[in-house]
């Protein structure tokens, strides 16, 4: 409930549409008590009286407020609509900008399945909440106070009965909000479980049908979908019985109203008229506690979803933000000094995690178990290095420590003399061109993939960006040229072209840091040797890193580093590490000897 | 994803702008096209296997409407007959009847609920399925149009949708019914004229809430499309989240997001404020009809044919007759968002597979491995062909090496070995059979591929291996490891086989994750092997340890290898130049080598790099 409450800061900048909403809200209730009291004028007044002109006037009179009520009731939806739509659209936003204030180590743990799951349904629940509820809850506790006061001032002896009901639907009620809250928060975890099976489907869609898996899948999705279905029915059980039963609680309250109250009249303790206002109260004080049981399903959905959206709100990103850096240009000398690394597991488990039982581990190294270790080393501003090394002997993580993804466990990585935890992460990063090894393209256009870091670019650039890396060719195969839309996943290109693309990309934002991880591996290698050489003229300037396989996409470095097992086993040039290691000549001697 | 499709010389089926214009989905749908009542009708069909449990529903509600208006006249009565009367008795036998009475209501509404309840949601769960599994049965091609995170929406909120309506909305309609019958009955009944005035404005009332409908059901659509949107741009931007920290992109991808969060906003507060209207339109209406209703009654009081007791009955039902018809009103908006997120259920389940198994497919016994490609040409849109001419004969246990440049069309060709894609001209034939006349999924349990990228599902690195042999033994999964030389790493992780893969975490580097795709495709024990740049992550020293175990694998095996890496290619059978989307040149490495052709510079390039670089 704290977290709900939470939410409602989010109402704050809305004042005007709350109180819009307020006033719409009463306006209608006065109108239609208006109406009976000049029903009551035309037929007593005006029927009775045989006076038409009172007749036309009570007529008239009731059209005006009907005509005001039914301006007021629309102008309450539409309060609502806005109000509840903008709550919505902030949260929303707010979530979607911190998942990506959110560092690396952070959205690891997540899946994309359940972070749609959070910043969809979640909110939406939270919106119908505060889109219904709210206004709702208010009214019915205002009418039920009210009432109650009513009955004690009339008969407190008989208002034992209202006391005992309320008494009853109190508990019925927190008993159910608190049955129900963690049952939701259930609900939705394994909502979000279903959208991760879903995603990693949809994802994974090659795989499914090359190893003729749909039928795994589909019992996969079947066991999420019972398993939703069912949580879903036991919460819905929960709210179906609790309606009825306050309904029981409300009658029966009547019906002990009529057997004692009317004993009472018989015996002459009280009047029929005492006895029928005591009814009437007893009524109007009632049916908003229906109305209450109603809007619990929707609270306790809210309290639970408010939860999940608050679980990400609050995560502290790992990899944080120098408080005050000034921007700066990157010059490209780069040290590594004493460099330890791990992925260790961060932050708290969520609660999708806690429900499934699904919570991943961290990662599957052994945590905390080093994946580079004791780095030392130092790359001038311009050089150009290659990486070479085992599968798993922590090139990727290497280069994924540059820019920040991830934060080194101990020593310091310096660019131009200066920590990367202190540089301002915008500049940082800006400096950096990363190619990553099986490269994300997204679904649009080419010329906004190429032109992804640097949206200001025009034709020509991007064009001059896309023959650096021999990208030009195919584009220019493609009817529309650089407005040809990139499909879901990069599905309507080769592995190569995607990787030219990603290239361009890194080149297009003039990084003076370049990091190519297994850039050219989807590469034929008459195209890798028309990049290299591109790469020559591009790299002129920039640090670059080149993590290869090839001893000849390394050769014209002007140093090697060999990695193993995340140390630095050897560091030099191809001529050099000839002669001094034995890695590299049984390296170079199995691809080209 | 379906990186297994390279589709290089593919045209964009839309080149217009990237959010919005392609209505979420990809495929531009004709919103002239679609026929709500046949939706509707569609939809109920669904609901036919729950037609017991239907009208076990109606018929609580019956009761329990029944019951709900018994109740308050009878405690009218116990207070005018009895009280009053001060009839003890009587009034102790009108409580015990409506204890009975409410106590039966009680079980009736719970029924009613609890019924309800587990029919709505057991429904979507039909639906949910219908849509997954049809979605399985679409061949690749058909997928890479439609974003993920569209498709999601379709099966997560589209369905929800109809749950909103279905869980509350039948019990409203019938009891909505029941209630505008019985109001209507019981005026006629007690004044006929009276009661034809109240249906006075009921025209009005009805084209008003047809002009709305139509207004809501276009909203709905919108609401529905640009939700598929917005959870399209998420999706998209939590998974290349990488790219997007790499390039600074977190605001623009933020302003991406807002604008796909704000078009949701627009079109759903306009779908809320269509809705609105319907309330204040039926409130207005019926004071008309009652302000109406005073003056004619007046007149007829007046005039002597109508008492002032029967008016003032009649007002209280004048309200009765009008909540019902609002509500129905209601109800049929509501039910406008159900045909919204219908329609794009529905859209899913009417997409043709492009690869489908004919009626008469025949099952297909343990394959020898001969393959042969019969002149096969292949386009994914007439009129830019990709693939020309393509012949080949491989015996079996032959190894074929595709080599030539990216784009070329190599993939394309074993998407069609696969039959992820059908050919569009001649025929391509496993053991003489073609492949068009056998079963999809018997042809594709012989056979065992690799792609350029590995997607690992969530679960163990051992539920990953096992994925094409989900019953195969620990011992096997660990012997299928050792051969793709991934028993190592795996061994030394936390859990070793039951460790945890995660779906964007780095807890494996994408050799490795190569490397459990080599010993997943090993484990499956293929006829056929498919090696698509299987190997282009993986270290030299690995690939050559893998190399012997990757031979053996290959040799009792027709196997189909793209590589980059020549030398890792020497061996093969057959070897084909491909450049594009046409055989160019073929033979053993020797016989290309002494060709002097495109095989030949390709393959001295690397060595006559070398030599300049030492010269």
């Amino acid at each position: 409930m704290r977290s709900l409450a939470r939410t409602g800061r989010f109402l704050s900048p809305y004042k005007g549409l709350i109180a819009g909403t307020i006033v719409t809200t009463i306006l209608p209730v006065m109108m239609e008590l208006t109406v009976p009291r000049f029903m009551r004028v035309v037929i007593d007044d005006g029927i009775l009286q045989s006076d038409f002109q009172a007749v036309w006037e009570g007529a008239l009179v009731m059209f005006l407020a009907a005509v005001v009520g039914a301006v007021a009731t629309f102008g309450q939806g539409v309060f609502r609509a806005r109000l509840s739509q903008a709550l919505a659209f902030d949260i929303r936003n707010e979530l979607f900008a911190k998942v990506m204030q959110l560092s690396h180590p952070d959205v690891d743990q997540l899946k994309t399945g359940q972070l749609i799951t959070r910043l969809t349904s979640d909110v939406d629940v939270v919106r119908m909440f505060s889109s219904v509820g709210v206004s709702l809850m208010l009214r019915a506790a205002l009418m039920v106070v009210g009432s109650m006061i009513m009955l004690v001032v009339s008969d407190v002896r008989l208002s034992l009965i209202a006391w005992v009901m309320l008494l009853l639907t109190g508990i019925v009620l927190r008993w159910v909000f608190v049955k129900a809250t963690p049952l939701y928060a259930i609900v939705q975890a394994r909502l979000a479980a279903l959208n991760v099976v879903v995603q990693e489907n949809l994802s994974g869609m090659s795989e499914v049908r090359a190893f003729v898996q749909e039928k795994a899948q589909i019992a996969r999705f079947s066991d999420a979908n019972e398993s939703l279905v069912d949580q879903n029915i036991k919460v819905g059980r929960l709210i179906a019985i609790s309606m009825p039963l306050i309904a029981l609680f409300t009658n029966f309250g009547l019906v002990g109203l009529a057997w004692f109250g009317g004993s009472a009249v018989i015996a002459e303790d009280i009047t029929l008229g005492q006895l029928v206002a005591f009814n009437s109260y007893l009524m109007v004080g009632l049916t908003p506690l229906l109305l209450l049981s109603g809007m619990l399903a929707m609270f306790s959905r809210a309290t639970a979803s408010s939860e999940r959206i608050w679980e990400i709100l609050d995560t502290e990103p790992v990899v944080k933000v120098p408080a005050s850096s000034p921007a700066r240009t990157v010059a490209g000398r780069l040290e590594f000094r004493d460099v330890d690394f791990a992925y260790t597991r961060s932050g708290q488990p969520t609660s999708d995690g806690l429900a499934n039982g699904v919570y991943t581990t961290g990662n599957g190294r052994r945590a905390g178990e080093k994946v580079l270790s004791g780095l030392d080393f130092t790359i001038e501003a311009g050089q150009t290095v290659g990486l070479i090394g085992a599968t798993g002997s922590g090139k990727s993580s290497l280069m994924y420590l540059i820019p920040r993804f991830y934060d080194v466990q101990a020593g310091s990585i310096l660019i131009d003399g200066i920590d990367v935890r202190e540089w301002d992460l915008k500049s940082l990063r800006q400096a950096v061109g990363l190619v990553a090894q099986h490269p994300a393209l997204f679904n649009r256009s080419i010329r906004e993939n190429i032109a992804f870091g640097n949206p200001d670019m025009h034709s020509e650039e991007v064009w001059r960006t896309a023959r650096m890396a021999q990208a030009d060719g195919f584009i220019e195969a493609r009817d529309n040229g650089l407005d040809h839309v990139v499909e879901e996943a990069g599905a309507n290109l080769s592995g190569g072209q995607k990787q030219r693309l990603a290239i361009a990309r890194a080149l297009a934002v003039d990084p003076r840091i370049l990091l190519l991880d297994d850039a050219t591996s989807s590469v034929d290698l008459e195209t890798e040797a028309e990049i290299q050489e591109a790469f020559r003229d591009a790299s002129r300037g920039r640090t670059t890193i080149i993590v290869a396989h090839r001893v000849t996409s390394i050769i014209d470095a002007d140093r090697i580093l060999i990695l193993d097992e995340g140390r630095v086993v050897a560091d030099g040039t191809h001529t050099e590490l000839l002669d001094a290691s034995p890695i590299y000549r049984e390296l170079y001697d199995s691809q080209l000897g | 994803m379906s990186v297994g499709i390279a589709r290089a010389a593919r045209t964009s089926p839309a080149g217009g702008p990237r959010i919005g214009g392609m209505g979420g989905g990809g495929r531009p749908t004709g919103e002239s096209a679609r026929d709500p009542a046949t939706t509707l009708k569609r939809l109920f069909g669904y609901l036919r296997r729950f037609k017991g449990r239907i009208a076990l529903v109606i018929g609580c509600v019956l009761v329990s409407t029944a019951l709900g208006l018994l109740g308050p006249i009878l405690l009218g009565r116990a207070i005018d007959r009895f009280i009053a009367q001060g009839d003890l008795d009587g009034l102790a036998r009108t409580v015990s009847v409506l204890l009975v009475v409410f106590g039966t209501a009680f079980l009736t509404t719970m029924g009613q609920s609890l019924l309800m309840v587990e029919i709505a949601q057991r429904f979507i769960s039909v639906l949910r399925s219908l849509i997954f599994e049809h979605i399985q049965r679409l061949s690749l091609a058909d997928h890479n149009q439609r974003r993920v995170g569209d498709l999601m929406s379709r099966v997560g909120n589209d369905t929800e949708t109809i749950n909103q309506t279905l869980s509350n909305g039948l019990i409203e309609f019938v009891s909505n019914v029941l209630l505008l019958l019985g109001s209507l009955v019981f005026m006629v009944v007690l004044n006929w004229q009276l009661g034809l005035g109240a249906l006075l404005l009921l025209p009005t009332m009805l084209y008003i809430t047809g002009q709305v409908t139509v207004r809501s059901r276009r909203a709905f659509r919108r609401v529905q499309r640009r939700l598929g949107v917005m959870n399209a741009t998420i999706e998209e931007s939590v998974t290349n989240f990488r790219e997007i920290k790499a390039f600074n992109r977190e605001e623009a991808a933020q302003e991406e997001f807002a604008e796909a969060s704000h078009a949701y906003r627009d079109v759903a507060t306009q779908a809320e404020v269509i809705l609105a209207i319907l309330g204040p339109m039926f409130s207005t209406m019926s004071v008309i009809t009652l302000g109406a209703l005073a003056l004619f009654g007046g007149w007829l009081a007046i005039n002597g044919h109508v008492q002032v007791g029967v008016m003032a009955t009649f007002i209280i039902y004048i309200r009765n007759f009008f909540r019902p018809l609002r509500g129905l009103a209601m109800l049929y908006n509501q039910l406008q968002s159900s045909i919204a997120g219908a329609e794009r259920i529905f859209e899913v389940l009417d997409t043709v597979p492009s690869v489908t198994d004919r009626p008469d497919a025949v099952s297909l016994p343990r394959v020898e491995g001969a393959v042969e490609f019969d002149h096969v040409h292949f386009a994914y849109d007439p009129g830019t062909p990709v693939l020309h001419d393509i012949n080949l004969q491989v015996e079996p246990g032959q190894t074929v090496a595709l080599v030539g440049p990216t784009g070329a069309g190599k993939t394309t060709i074993v998407s069609l070995l696969s039959r992820f894609l059908d050919v569009s001209e001649g025929a391509i034939r496993v053991d003489g059979m073609d492949l068009r006349d056998i079963k999809q999924a018997d042809w594709r349990r012989q056979l065992g591929v690799v792609l350029q990228d590995t997607y690992l599902f969530s679960g163990t690195v051992k539920d990953n291996i096992r994925f094409g042999n989900p019953d195969a033994a620990d011992a096997e999964i660990v012997e299928a490891a050792r051969v793709a030389n991934a028993d190592w790493f795996i061994r030394r992780l936390p859990s070793g086989y039951d460790s945890r893969v995660s779906e964007r975490g780095h807890n494996f580097s994408e050799g490795q994750r190569q490397l459990i795709a080599i010993a997943r495709a090993v484990l499956a024990q293929p006829r056929v092997l498919i090696l698509d740049e299987a190997t282009s992550s993986v270290d030299t020293r690995t690939e050559v340890q893998l190399q012997s175990a990757l031979l053996d694998l290959i040799q009792h095996r027709t196997a189909f290898v793209i590589a980059h890496r020549l030398n890792t290619i020497r061996n093969a059978d057959i070897v084909l130049f491909v450049l594009d989307g046409r055989i160019v040149e073929r033979g053993s490495h020797e016989e290309l080598m002494d060709l002097h052709g495109h095989y030949h510079d390709l393959y001295t390039s690397q060595s006559r790099r070398l030599r300049v670089e030492h010269a």
